[in-house]
C-alpha cells in the first residue's frame, strides 16, 4: 500500500466532512415536513374564513342544482323522476342506465344507477363536515356563521328529503365521522322525517329573512341564497309529506302571505332570473350557456330525441292537460322528425351558446310560490276546509288560463290537486314520482304505465335498490326490500 | 391446459439436458492441474524439440514467441528423466538459459523473456506482435478477433489461441474481442501479448451495480440481476423496460399495450402491497426516477394505458419510455433483503438502477447505429361478416319476441348492409413506419474522457385510415464527462440525458373499437375525409360516428432530463469522501382538441362549441447524497464501511384548463382565441424524504463474506408521529468452490456460492397528504355570487404508518467447466405486514375509501433459476443459451377481521390476494337459453347472489415464467433468438358485448349458441335487449366460465446481424461495421384464441415489427 502525505488543510476537509454528514443525521425532521398543496386547504382554514367558508356552501347548491344531468346527483331528479313515472320517455340507445329507470327495472347490480346514492352522501358529508366546522370556529362573525349554518341544515333537509323519497328507509349520517358512518344501518322514514324536520327548524332561526349577497349580510335582488322562508317552504312540503296538515297550511301560508317578496308571475317568466315567483334560485356556473336542463331537454328542430337529447315527454302527460291550458303551449314545444312529433319541457327556454361575458337570463328554481299554493291547497283539503282548498287551486288554475276546478267533494277536491301538481309541476325535481307514492297512487298507475314502457311493475319498486357493492362494505346495511 | 404445461416442462427439460449433454461431451477429457510425472530421454537434443517431445507425452501446451525459436533451437541437451516431477525437469532445462524463463499454469507453458523490456522507448516504432489468448481458467480462444483500435488493422486467433500481427505502431492498443467473452483491451508494449480474456456469460467478476456502489458476482451477497447493454442495445423499444422482458427471473414486465410510450406494469418477486404501489425503486445514474407519471395527466385520455399502479397511483403511460435504450450501459435489478434493505422505506418492491454510458480512454472514435422498417398489429381476428351479423340480430330481435324499431338502423334499412366492412383492415391494419438512429462519439485520455451522443427516432402508428399525421418523434441527447486529478485522488464525473418526446397519438385506441363493430356500420368517413354522421333530411346526425373524436388531436411533447454530478476525493488511502448530486425532470404538455368537426351537427348549437384542453405538468426530483468510505485489507481480511446520508425533495406540479368557443377551428390552438375558460385543475404535490444510512461488508480469505446495511429514514406521506423508522439487513456468503476439499473433490466445478440475506424494508408508495384532511375548489367560470367553490377531497387518516416488509432469500450459485456451464439458484420469501390498505368505505361516509393500516399478511415465495451455458465453442460456430425460470407463489397469510371487513368479497386467507371470487358456471339452460350458475347450496340459479354466491375461486397468478434467449455464430453472422414464456389463467375480456347487440359484433365461435329449446350450445341465445344483457354483464363475466388457463411462448424478438469481413472494413476505414435484420415480436405461441394476443386482450398488442438496421464505428 502506498502512503501519501496529508497538508493539513485536508485534514480540516475531513472534519468537515464528518461534521456536514453528523449535522444532517440530526436534521432528518426538518427535512421531511411538507408544505400543503398551493391548491388544496386544510380543515382549520377552511371554516375560519369567510369566503372558504361560503365556496363549501356554495359547491352543495352548484351541485344540487345542475350539475351535468349524467352525474344522477339531486340534480337530475326531474329525469330520473320523470322517467321513473309516467312523464317522461326515454330513447332505446346509448343509456343503459335512463332505460332501466324508465323501464322500472333498477338492479342491485347496475352500476351507474347507484350515482344517485353517492351524489346525495357525498353532499351530505359535506354538509355534517360544514355543520361541525362552522359550529367550531370562533374566527366568524355570528351573523355570518348563523347563515352558513342555517344554509347547512336547509341543504342537509333537502338531501334527506330526496333521499327519503327514492329510498324509503336511508343511512342517517349525522356526523363526519366515517367510523360511524361506515356502519350505520337504515333508518325508517318516520325516523327520517323528524330530522329532516329539526334542521328545517333550526334553519329558519338561523336564515336571514331577506336574500342576502356573497357578504351573507347586505340584501340582494338575487333570490339564491336560502332564507327563512325557504326553510319555510320546504318545511311546508315536510309537513305535507307527513301529513301534518295544520302545519303545512300554516307554514306555507307564511310565505304565501310574504307578498311583498313573493307572488305569481307570468307563465314566460316563472323561470326567469331572479322571478317573483322564486323562493329560491341557483345561479347557473357554465360559461357558455344557462341552464343544463335547457340543453339537455330542447331537441334541436327537425331531429328525433338523440343522444344528446335522450329524454322527450310522454303521452300521459300530454294528455292530461285540460283544453286550453296554456302551460301546455308555454311549458311545452316539439320537434317533428320523419312525420312524428316529440315534445320536450319548455319551462327552461335557453339553450343557445353564449359568450361567458353575456349575462344569464335564466336560473334554476328551486322552490317557487306556486306550489306553496298547491301545498295549502292540499293541506286545507286534508282538513276539510274545501273552499279555501279550491280557492288555492283555482289560483294557479287561472294563471294557467283555465277556469275553477269541478270538483266538489273532498276526495275530488284532493284528485284535482294530484293533477294540478302533475300539470303544473312536471320536469320539476321528480315531483310526479314522488306524488305518486305519497298520494299511494303509484300502483295503480305504474301497474299500467310500466308494462306500457316495456317493463313489469311491482310495489316494491317504488324505491331504489342500493348498489351491491355498497352493501358488501357496510354488513349493516341491508337491500330495499323486494330486491 | 394440463397438456400445454405438460409440453412446455419437456421442452424446456429437453433444451436443459442437451446442453448439459453438449457440454460434457466437449469438456469431459479437461482434468484438473495435478502433479505430473514426465519420463524422457533424448541425446544432444534441441531445446525446442525436447519440449515439444515432453508436452505431446504428458499433455501440456507449450507455447512460444517467434523470436525465442533460435535461442531454443541452438541450445541442445543430452538427458534422461524417470518420472521426474515437470517443474524439475522445466528448472534444470532452463536453469542455465538467462534470456528465456518459462510459466506454468495447470498444464500449460509458456516460454517468455525473463527480464521484461522496460521502457517502451526502446522498441521498435514498428514491429510484429505475437500473442496467446486464453480465458482466466487458462484454455485457450480459439476464434477471437484481435484488432488494432481505430484502424482497419486485425486478425482472428488460430485454434491453439495464436495471433500475429504485424506493422503494429508502439503504443497502439488491442482490442480482443471473443463471443462469449468480455472485450479486453491492451497496449501492445511487449512484442508477446498474453491475454487472458474474462468469460462474459455469468462472468464472476463482472461488475454489478448495488445501492451505493459496485461489487462483482463473485463477491455479491445480495440478489442482483445484471442486463448489459449488448444484450439490449439494438432493440428499437420505445421503453428500455420492455427490453427486459423474459431475462430476468423474478422480473416481471408488462406493458400496457402497443403504443409508444405505454404503461408498463414492473414487478420484482411479486407484489408485496395489496392495495399500494408496487413499483420498484427506479435510479438512473444514482438519482431517483419516477416510476409512474404524476397525477392530473391523465385528464385527456388514457390511451396510453395505465402502469398497473394502485389507486392513488394509477396514472396513464410510462415515464421510462424518455429513456433512450441505446444510451444505457447496464440495468441492475436488484431484489432480496440484503440488496434493498439499505433503501429504507423505498426498497420494499426491489430496486432497478440504470446506468448509462460513459466515455472511455482513447482515440476519438465515432459509432452510429440507424435501422428502420415497419410495425404492425401482424394479426387479425375472425369476426362475423356482414351477413351473419344481421341474421345474428334479427334472431336476436325474434328471441325478444321484439319487433325491428326505429333504431334499428341496422334492420330497418337507414343503413347500406350490402357493404362489409374490415374493420381491423380499416381501422388499425397500417403498416407503420419506424425509424431510430443514434450517434456517439467518445474518446479521452486516462485523466479525462468524454462520451457525447445523440439519437433521433421517429415510429408512426398503425391506424391508417384516418391518423396518417399520429406518429411519435424523438430525439435526445446523452453526454458523460469524467476527469481526474494526475494522482486520480479526486474525480469528477458529470452525466446527463435530454430527451424530447413528441407524442401526436390518438385520442384513444381504436383496436377495441374494431374488434366490436357491426362489420355493416356505415362508412365512418365521407369521401371527403370528414365524419360520416350519416345525416337525415333535416341536417341532425343519425348516427354517433364511434371515431368522431378522431377529428381530435391529441399530442403529448415532453421533455425529460437526468443529470447527476458524481464527486469523489481520497481524504486517505483508505478513505474516501464522495457525493452524488443529482437532478431530474420531467416535463410534458398535453393538447387535445375538440374541433366542431367532431361534434354531432345537431349539438353544434346547443351549448357545444370547440375547446382546447390542455394540461401542463412537471416533476422533479433534487437528490443529495454524500457519503464516506473506509475500506481497508488486515492480512487476509478485507474490511469496508459505508455511511451516508440521503435528501430528496420531489415536486410535481400541474395545471390544466379547458377553453373553448374558438371562433374558428383554424384558431383552436391558440388559447387567446377562446372566449371562454369552462374548467381547469391544478395539483402541486410535495414529497421528501431523509435519510442515514450504513453499511459494513466484511470479506475473509476472499471466502466468507458478510454484510450489514442500516438505515433509518422519514417521509412526507406520513402523519408526523410515525415519519421516522428503521431498516436494516444482514447477509452472508461462503464461496464453498475455494475450499481445498471442494476443488479436489470436484475439479468440474470452478465456482460455487452459498448466501442468504434477510432484511426489512419498506412501502410508502401510499400518495401524498393522504394523512391531512383538505379541500380543494372545483372551477366553475361563472362562480357562484363571485365566490370559488370548495370541496373536500378525501377521508384522512393521521395515524398512517409504513408498510413494512421483511425478506428473507437463499441462493445457491454454481460454475461448472471454466464457468461456460453456470446455474444460479435462488429463493426468497418476503412477507409485507402492516398493509396500509385503501379500505373501501360505504359511500354513506361520503367518500369510498379511507387509508388505513391493517393486520393483513402477504407472503411472496419465489424461486428463481437461471442457467447460461455455452453450447458450441469452435472458431466458426458458437452457440450460447441462457434459460431463466420463475416460479412465484402469493398467498395472504393473516388478515384479522377480515370477515367482518369491506374485503372478505376479495379476499381469502390461505390463498394468493390475486384470486377471484366467482360464481360456478353450471351450464346453459337448454330450454330458456340462458346461463345458469350454482348457488352456494350447490343449486342452480340464473340470478346468483354477489355476496353469497360467489363459490369459485381463480388465482390468476402466474404459475411460472421465464425466458430462453439463444445466440449463435457462425462466421461473421449471428442470430440471436430471445422467448418468454408465461402460463396463468385470465379473465377473457371478449367480446364485451351480448351477443346480438345493435352495432356490435362477436367472433365466430360464438355462433355455437342456443336456438331452440333443447340445444346444447357453448354459448346463450342472441339478445337485443337489457334483460339477458344483465345476464352476461353481471353474472357470466364474474363467473369461472370467463377465464382461461393460457399459456403463450413469445419470441421478443429475432435479430441477424452480419459484421463486414476485414478486407471490407479497411476498405471503408471502419473498425466495426455491422448490417442486421431485427425483428420484434415476430411470433407468439398461445392457446389463447379469443383475443388478439393474451398479455394486452383487446388493446393494441405489442406490435410486429421488422426493421433493417446498419452499424458501425470510424
Amino acid at each position: 500500500m502506498q502512503t501519501y502525505k496529508f497538508p493539513k488543510s485536508t485534514k480540516m476537509l475531513r472534519y468537515i466532512t464528518i461534521g456536514i454528514i453528523s449535522s444532517l443525521l440530526f436534521s432528518c425532521k426538518k427535512l421531511v415536513d411538507v408544505k400543503i398543496p398551493n391548491n388544496k386547504l386544510a380543515k382549520d382554514i377552511v371554516y375560519d374564513n369567510e369566503k372558504t367558508a361560503i365556496g363549501i356552501l356554495n359547491s352543495i347548491i352548484i351541485d344540487i342544482s345542475g350539475t351535468d344531468i349524467f352525474q344522477y346527483g339531486i340534480s337530475a331528479m326531474p329525469v330520473i323522476g320523470g322517467l321513473s313515472s309516467d312523464e317522461m320517455q326515454v330513447i332505446p340507445i346509448r343509456y343503459p342506465t335512463l332505460q332501466l329507470y324508465y323501464t322500472n327495472n333498477l338492479s342491485p347490480n347496475s352500476i351507474t344507477s347507484q350515482n344517485t346514492w353517492i351524489n346525495i352522501y357525498k353532499n351530505i358529508f359535506t354538509l355534517n363536515d360544514a355543520i361541525e366546522g362552522i359550529s367550531q370556529t370562533t374566527s366568524l362573525k355570528p351573523v355570518f356563521k348563523n347563515q352558513l349554518l342555517g344554509e347547512a341544515k336547509f341543504f342537509r333537509a333537502w338531501c334527506y328529503f330526496y333521499l327519503v323519497g327514492l329510498y324509503g328507509e336511508v343511512a342517517l349520517a349525522l356526523t363526519s365521522d366515517y367510523t360511524k358512518n361506515r356502519l350505520l344501518s337504515r333508518s325508517k322514514p318516520e325516523e327520517v322525517w323528524p330530522i329532516i324536520i329539526k334542521d328545517l327548524k333550526e334553519s329558519q332561526e338561523l336564515l336571514n329573512s331577506n336574500f342576502v349577497d356573497a357578504t351573507l349580510t347586505s340584501p340582494s335582488t338575487e333570490r339564491v341564497r336560502p332564507t327563512k322562508w325557504a326553510a319555510d317552504a320546504l318545511l311546508a312540503r315536510a309537513y305535507l309529506y307527513t301529513e301534518n296538515w295544520s302545519l303545512a297550511e300554516s307554514e306555507a301560508s307564511k310565505v304565501i302571505n310574504n307578498t311583498a317578496l313573493f307572488s305569481l308571475d307570468s307563465l314566460t317568466d316563472v323561470f326567469k332570473k331572479n322571478s317573483k315567483e322564486s323562493i329560491l334560485q341557483a345561479q347557473p356556473t357554465n360559461a357558455t350557456y344557462n341552464t343544463t336542463y335547457g340543453i339537455f331537454y330542447i331537441i334541436p328542430d327537425g331531429s328525433a330525441p338523440n343522444f344528446r337529447h335522450p329524454v322527450y315527454l310522454s303521452d300521459h302527460l300530454l294528455n292530461s292537460f285540460e283544453p286550453n291550458d296554456s302551460r301546455k303551449n308555454i311549458w311545452i314545444k316539439s320537434s317533428e322528425s320523419a312525420g312524428v312529433k316529440y315534445y320536450y319541457p319548455f319551462k327552461y327556454t335557453m339553450y343557445q351558446t353564449i359568450n361567458p361575458t353575456d349575462p344569464l337570463t335564466e336560473y334554476y328554481v328551486l322552490l317557487r310560490i306556486s306550489e306553496q299554493y298547491l301545498i295549502r291547497s292540499e293541506a286545507r283539503a286534508q282538513q276539510n276546509k274545501l273552499s279555501l282548498a279550491l280557492e288555492d287551486l283555482n289560483i294557479i288554475r287561472n294563471r294557467a288560463g283555465i277556469g275553477n276546478s269541478s270538483a266538489v267533494t273532498q276526495k275530488e277536491v284532493l284528485d284535482a290537486i294530484l293533477h294540478e301538481r302533475q300539470v303544473e309541476l312536471f320536469a320539476e325535481w321528480g315531483d310526479r314520482w314522488l306524488d305518486l307514492k305519497r298520494r299511494n297512487k303509484i300502483d295503480e298507475v305504474m301497474a299500467i304505465v310500466t308494462a306500457e314502457k316495456g317493463g313489469k311493475w311491482s310495489n316494491f319498486r317504488k324505491y331504489f335498490p342500493i348498489n351491491q357493492e355498497e352493501l358488501m362494505r357496510n354488513p349493516n346495511l341491508k337491500q330495499t326490500p323486494g330486491y | 391446459m394440463q397438456s400445454g404445461y405438460r409440453i412446455l416442462s419437456i421442452k424446456v427439460l429437453m433444451v436443459l439436458l442437451a446442453i448439459t449433454l453438449i457440454n460434457s461431451k466437449l469438456y469431459g477429457a479437461d482434468s484438473g492441474g495435478q502433479t505430473t510425472e514426465v519420463f524422457y530421454s533424448v541425446k544432444n537434443g534441441s531445446l525446442i524439440d525436447i519440449l515439444s517431445d515432453i508436452g505431446k507425452r504428458i499433455n501440456y501446451k507449450i507455447y512460444y514467441p517467434p523470436e525465442a525459436v533460435d535461442d531454443l533451437k541452438s541450445k541442445r541437451y543430452t538427458i534422461k528423466f524417470r518420472g521426474a516431477e515437470i517443474r524439475e525437469v522445466m528448472n534444470y532445462l532452463f536453469n542455465d538459459i538467462t534470456l528465456w524463463t518459462y510459466k506454468m499454469h495447470n498444464n500449460e507453458i509458456q516460454i517468455l523473456r525473463s527480464i521484461p523490456i522496460q521502457a517502451v522507448d526502446s522498441l521498435p516504432n514498428v514491429q510484429s506482435v505475437f500473442g496467446v489468448i486464453k480465458d482466466i481458467s487458462g484454455n485457450v480462444v480459439p476464434g477471437a478477433t484481435v484488432k488494432v483500435k481505430n484502424s482497419n488493422k486485425g486478425t482472428t486467433t488460430d485454434n491453439e489461441g495464436k495471433f500475429t500481427l504485424s506493422n503494429i505502431q508502439k503504443g497502439d492498443r488491442l482490442i480482443i474481442s471473443s463471443i462469449g467473452y468480455q472485450t479486453k483491451e491492451l497496449t501492445a508494449g511487449n512484442q508477446t501479448v498474453i491475454a487472458e480474456l474474462n468469460p462474459f456469460i455469468n462472468n464472476l467478476n463482472e461488475t454489478q451495480i448495488v445501492a451505493y456502489g459496485s461489487t462483482t458476482k463473485r463477491y455479491n451477497t445480495g440478489n442482483v440481476s445484471t442486463v448489459k447493454a449488448s444484450e439490449i442495445k439494438d432493440l428499437p423499444v420505445s421503453n428500455p423496460l420492455l427490453a427486459l422482458q423474459g431475462r430476468v427471473p423474478g422480473l416481471e414486465i408488462q406493458p400496457a399495450n402497443g403504443l409508444a410510450g405505454a404503461g408498463v406494469s414492473i414487478r420484482v418477486q411479486g407484489s408485496n402491497s395489496l392495495t399500494n404501489g408496487n413499483d420498484p425503486l427506479i435510479i438512473i445514474d444514482g438519482i431517483p426516477y419516477p416510476s409512474q407519471t404524476i397525477p392530473g395527466t391523465t385528464i385527456l385520455s388514457n390511451i396510453l394505458g395505465s402502469n398497473g399502479g394502485a389507486k392513488s397511483y394509477d396514472q396513464m403511460g410510462s415515464p421510462l419510455s424518455f429513456l433512450n435504450t441505446a444510451d444505457i450501459e447496464s440495468i441492475d435489478i436488484l431484489k432480496g433483503a440484503d440488496a434493498t434493505s439499505i433503501y429504507g422505506s423505498r426498497g420494499a418492491n426491489g430496486a432497478i438502477i440504470i446506468s448509462t454510458k460513459k466515455g472511455k480512454a482513447g482515440k476519438t472514435s465515432v459509432t452510429f447505429n440507424i435501422q428502420s422498417g415497419f410495425k404492425t398489429v401482424g394479426k387479425q381476428l375472425s369476426l362475423l361478416n356482414g351477413s351473419e351479423y344481421l341474421s345474428m340480430r334479427r334472431e336476436a330481435i325474434k328471441n325478444d319476441g321484439g319487433i325491428v324499431s326505429p333504431y334499428d338502423y341496422d334492420l330497418n334499412g337507414t343503413w347500406d348492409t350490402t357493404i362489409s366492412h374490415n374493420w381491423q383492415k380499416e381501422l388499425t391494419g397500417g403498416a407503420a413506419f419506424n425509424m431510430t438512429s443514434n450517434l456517439s462519439i467518445t474518446g479521452g485520455s486516462d485523466n479525462t474522457k468524454y462520451l457525447i451522443s445523440g439519437n433521433y427516432s421517429k415510429e408512426n402508428y398503425v391506424y391508417p385510415q384516418f391518423f396518417n399525421k399520429t406518429n411519435d418523434t424523438r430525439g435526445g441527447v446523452h453526454f458523460n464527462i469524467s476527469s481526474g486529478s494526475n494522482n486520480n485522488r479526486f474525480t469528477i464525473q458529470f452525466t446527463g440525458n435530454y430527451m424530447y418526446d413528441n407524442n401526436q397519438l390518438p385520442p384513444s385506441d381504436y383496436m377495441p373499437l374494431a374488434l366490436r363493430l357491426s362489420p355493416v356500420a356505415p362508412s365512418l368517413l365521407t369521401p371527403d375525409g370528414d365524419i360520416n354522421w350519416v345525416l337525415n333530411s333535416a341536417g341532425v346526425e343519425t348516427y354517433g360516428n364511434p371515431i368522431s373524436n378522431s377529428m381530435k388531436k391529441y399530442e403529448i411533447k415532453s421533455t425529460s432530463i437526468t443529470s447527476s454530478i458524481n464527486l469523489s476525493y481520497e481524504i486517505l488511502p483508505s478513505l474516501k469522501a464522495s457525493a452524488v448530486l443529482g437532478y431530474t425532470s420531467i416535463n410534458s404538455r398535453q393538447m387535445l382538441t375538440t374541433p366542431l368537426t367532431s361534434i354531432p351537427p345537431s349539438s353544434r348549437n346547443f351549448g357545444v362549441t370547440n375547446s382546447l384542453d390542455i394540461t401542463n405538468n412537471k416533476n422533479e426530483y433534487i437528490n443529495i447524497e454524500p457519503m464516506l468510505e473506509y475500506g481497508k485489507t488486515f492480512g487476509e481480511s478485507k474490511l469496508n464501511f459505508l455511511v451516508g446520508t440521503t435528501i430528496t425533495n420531489n415536486k410535481s406540479i400541474f395545471d390544466g384548463v379547458l377553453a373553448s368557443g374558438f371562433s374558428s377551428d383554424l384558431l383552436i390552438e391558440d388559447l387567446a382565441s377562446a372566449t371562454a375558460f369552462s374548467s381547469a385543475n391544478s395539483g402541486n404535490n410535495i414529497y421528501r424524504y431523509n435519510a442515514a444510512f450504513g453499511r459494513v461488508t466484511y470479506h475473509l480469505k476472499d471466502k466468507y463474506l458478510i454484510q450489514l446495511s442500516g438505515r433509518r429514514d422519514g417521509s412526507s406521506r406520513f402523519g408526523s408521529e410515525n415519519q421516522f423508522h428503521n431498516f436494516g439487513s444482514i447477509a452472508a456468503a461462503w464461496i464453498f468452490s475455494e475450499e481445498k476439499f471442494i476443488k479436489n473433490s470436484l475439479p468440474f466445478l470452478n465456482f460455487g456460492k452459498i448466501r442468504s440475506s434477510y432484511g426489512t424494508s419498506g412501502n410508502d408508495q401510499i400518495g401524498d397528504y393522504r394523512f391531512l384532511t383538505l379541500y380543494q375548489s372545483t372551477y366553475n367560470p361563472r362562480p357562484y355570487q363571485g365566490i370559488p367553490a370548495l370541496v373536500p377531497s378525501g377521508l384522512s387518516n393521521p395515524f398512517l404508518q409504513w408498510e413494512s416488509i421483511k425478506k428473507w432469500d437463499i441462493a445457491l450459485e454454481t460454475g461448472f467447466l471454466d464457468q461456460r456451464l453456470s446455474l444460479n439458484i435462488n429463493y426468497a420469501l418476503n412477507r409485507s405486514s402492516n398493509q396500509l390498505m385503501t379500505v373501501s368505505l360505504p359511500y354513506t361516509t361520503g367518500f369510498d375509501n379511507i387509508s388505513l393500516n391493517l393486520g393483513a399478511k402477504v407472503q411472496n415465495k419465489s424461486w428463481e433459476f437461471a442457467l447460461t451455458s455455452i453450447n458450441i465453442k469452435s472458431p466458426r460456430i458458437t452457440w450460447l443459451s441462457t434459460v431463466n425460470l420463475t416460479i412465484l407463489r402469493s398467498k395472504l397469510l393473516e388478515f384479522p377481521g377480515l370477515d367482518q371487513s369491506p374485503f372478505a368479497y376479495k379476499y381469502i386467507v390461505g390463498k394468493s390476494p390475486n384470486i377471484q371470487q366467482v360464481y360456478k358456471y353450471a351450464g346453459l339452460n337448454d330450454t330458456t337459453g340462458i346461463f345458469q350458475f350454482y348457488n352456494k347450496k350447490g343449486e342452480i340459479t340464473t340470478t346468483p347472489d354477489v355476496l353469497q354466491d360467489r363459490t369459485s375461486t381463480i388465482n390468476t397468478d402466474s404459475k411460472f415464467n421465464g425466458g430462453f434467449i439463444n445466440t449463435f455464430t457462425y462466421g461473421n453472422l449471428s442470430l440471436n433468438i430471445s422467448l418468454s414464456f408465461d402460463k396463468r389463467f385470465i379473465l377473457i375480456q371478449y367480446p364485451p358485448d351480448q351477443p346480438g347487440t345493435f352495432l356490435y359484433t362477436v367472433p365466430p365461435y360464438m355462433l355455437d349458441r342456443w336456438k331452440n329449446p333443447g340445444d346444447k350450445a357453448t354459448y346463450q341465445k342472441y339478445t337485443a335487449s337489457s334483460q339477458n344483457f344483465e345476464q352476461y354483464i353481471n353474472y357470466t363475466v364474474i363467473s369461472d366460465q370467463s377465464f382461461q388457463d393460457v399459456y403463450y411462448i413469445r419470441c421478443n424478438n429475432l435479430t441477424l446481424n452480419y459484421e463486414f469481413p476485414d478486407s471490407w472494413k479497411r476498405a471503408i476505414g471502419a473498425s466495426m461495421f455491422n448490417v442486421y435484420i431485427q425483428t420484434l415480436n415476430p411470433f407468439i405461441i398461445t392457446n389463447f384464441k379469443k383475443g388478439l394476443d393474451p398479455q394486452t386482450q383487446n388493446s393494441l398488442p405489442q406490435l410486429k415489427t421488422f426493421n433493417l438496421g446498419i452499424k458501425g464505428t470510424f
